[in-house]
């Protein structure tokens, strides 16, 4: 018997019938590419699945930009930042009261904020501005998203 | 020994024969283009109800121009293809109309065409004489469209008694938390 449940187990994972391991949502590799795959997924989407990929494209966009900013690369960093502020406002307009994954986009993006603090506090003075900026716009549809969650 | 032998090509049959049972009942009812410019118009509700109208009224055309033609399989073929095309298309719209109704973003612009174009794709779909390849996929179309014109017109009128009383939110491509 304990043979069998190990075939139908390995085949099952094997299919990617059962989750993979949880991991954290930063140790994704991330790169350009898969953030321009993203977006245009998240572009064409359905109204009600926009807000949840909008929030993991920004979530990935922030986890691309601190490795960025701690490569060096203070330009790109700043770029993918600003890029994330319109994100923001896009998350904003298609917050929607329909469905489970705005909850998970909730979580994901407190997520963020929390990473964005922790750029914030571990970027040079002249670069805080921006980030503080982008930290506002994220933790507003944060919390957006949240009172969302609890109207339902 | 005996359960694990049955289990296994069990295992392997459903394995190898989900995706290829996926592969054959994905249709993609619009072109790689017409996916760019749902991409460009993003988020936009009233470019998105625009476009799918204008998309709409191309497999109209497309479904006219094949009504008319001599009768053959290869035609019926190709009707129940454009009509489940059609189809698709038209409950993607519907689900995009009900969220942005409950959004209440400001539709009205492309409702009134959409609504227009309902009627035309309606009659287009009824000249169409049923045969038996494709009339299923012809009566779900007549469905759709019907349940796609009802509710463009019934949109367009709670639209436009709703930013009549709420002139401030004309244009809006939500409604804001007051």
């Amino acid at each position: 018997m304990r043979s069998v449940v190990s075939i139908v187990a390995i085949l099952a994972l094997s299919a990617g019938i059962l989750p993979a391991g949880a991991s954290s949502p930063d140790d994704k590799n991330i790169d350009q590419q898969s953030i321009d795959l993203l977006e245009a997924r998240a572009n064409q989407a359905a109204p009600r699945e926009q807000c949840f990929l909008y929030a993991e494209l920004l979530h990935q966009m922030t986890e691309f930009s601190l490795r960025e900013y701690a490569a060096g690369d203070v330009e790109k960093a700043s770029g993918l930042l600003k890029r994330i502020q319109t994100l923001a406002h896009k998350i904003h307009l298609s917050v929607g009261d329909d469905n489970k994954r705005l909850k998970n986009a909730e979580i994901l993006l407190r997520h963020t904020t929390f990473r964005l603090n922790e750029m914030l506090h571990n970027s040079a003075f002249e670069d805080r501005p921006l980030v503080q900026e982008t930290l506002a716009q994220v933790s507003q549809a944060q919390t957006e998203a949240m009172l969302q969650v609890f109207r339902k | 020994m005996r359960s694990i032998v049955r289990l296994v090509p069990i295992a392997v049959l459903l394995l190898g024969l989900s995706p290829l049972e996926a592969q054959k009942e994905k249709r993609e009812p619009l072109t790689e283009a017409q996916i760019e410019q749902i991409r460009e118009a993003g988020i936009d509700p009233a470019e998105r109800v625009a476009l799918y109208t204008k998309f709409l009224d191309e497999h109209a055309e497309v479904i006219k121009g094949l009504t008319n033609r001599a009768k053959s399989p290869a035609r019926s073929n190709r009707l129940d293809g454009e009509l489940q095309d059609f189809t698709a298309l038209m409950d993607e719209l519907g689900d995009h109309l009900d969220v942005y109704s409950e959004r209440k973003a400001d539709i009205r612009k492309p409702l009134g065409p959409l609504a227009e174009s309902a009627q035309r794709w309606l009659r287009i779909l009824r000249a169409l004489a049923g045969e038996p390849g494709f009339d299923l996929a012809r009566k779900e179309a007549i469905e759709s469209v019907d349940d796609l014109a009802d509710e463009a017109s019934r949109l367009l009128r709670e639209q436009t008694n709703y930013f009549n009383e709420h002139k401030d939110e004309k244009g809006q491509e939500r409604a804001e938390p007051k």
